[in-house]
């Protein structure tokens, strides 16, 4: 019984990317105007009883977003942020996203045309996991920088 | 390396392996020699693997047996499903507005194209 919880544990972390896929009614140059505007974004961004109450960004890649949400009864204020990584109107979006104080995550929107409409996917996946993908250049970068380290200190006792 | 339980959680997952491994628990409890065999690891390898999920509480290793068998733990899985979950619950709300906000834009859109 508890094996049997536990293998459905391990099934749902073989994904720790959220996915989400949804069909809106408007064409993809529409949806990724609404999601990229800041006038846009305060009509949707946050569920119904979170609304998103302010919204700044610089938008380019590199640049930083954050907005604050706030619950309906007033009762909690919630910040999130992150940096835009990748910005290719109208079909795909990609930025850092996180809460303050929690991990930082990826998200990667595409907008793809769908006769009239958009289909939109959607995933949402910790650091960790983008880290461990491409992490290995990394993985040679500190090595080196062992070694680069190393090597001075070698050079500086010898002195 | 981040200290928070979460973070550590999903480092020790981000490694094909250490996933492979744990499925494999999720069958039942083994020893490391019995893990190591699939895997084509040398056990100083597979044992490596061990102590990083042993460390994010991923599984518990018995100081009973002398065999030492591993045994997953779900409760730092079970915190990484609920995390996904609100996340999931974030994004739909957020999505069911979006999706109402681009209708009643594009039905404002038709209603002062015919009015002009």
């Amino acid at each position: 019984m508890a094996l049997g919880n536990d293998t459905r544990a391990v099934a749902e972390t073989d994904d720790r990317t959220l996915v989400i896929t949804r069909i809106f009614d408007a064409p993809p140059a529409l949806v990724f105007q609404v999601w990229t505007d800041q006038a846009h974004i305060l009509n949707w961004l946050g569920p119904h009883k979170y609304p998103a109450v302010s919204f700044e960004h610089d938008f380019r890649v590199g640049g930083a977003w954050r907005a604050c949400l706030k619950a309906l009864d007033g009762s909690e204020t919630l910040w999130q942020g992150g940096v835009y990584r990748e910005i290719r109107a109208p079909n795909r979006l990609a930025y850092s996203f996180a809460w303050d104080d929690d991990l930082e995550t990826l998200i990667t929107v595409d907008f793809l045309p769908h006769g009239a409409k958009t289909r939109m996917v959607f995933t949402q996946t910790p650091f960790e996991t983008v880290k461990s993908r491409d992490g290995h250049r990394h993985g040679w970068n500190s090595s080196f920088d062992r070694l680069r380290d190393q090597v001075r200190a070698r050079a500086a006792t010898s002195r | 390396m981040t200290a928070d339980p979460l973070s550590m959680t999903l480092s020790a997952l981000a490694d094909p392996t250490r996933r492979a491994i744990l499925a494999r628990l999720a069958r039942g409890e083994t020893s490391v020699t019995e893990l190591a065999e699939p895997f084509r690891m040398s056990l100083p390898a597979v044992s490596k693997h061990l102590k990083v999920l042993e460390r994010a509480g991923l599984i518990s290793r018995s100081r009973e047996a002398q065999w030492r068998p591993c045994r997953i733990e779900a409760g730092p899985l079970a915190d990484v499903a609920h995390w996904v979950e609100t996340y999931r619950r974030f994004w739909e709300g957020s999505f069911d507005r979006l999706d109402t906000y681009l209708k009643e834009m594009q039905r404002k859109e038709t209603e002062d194209g015919t009015g002009k």
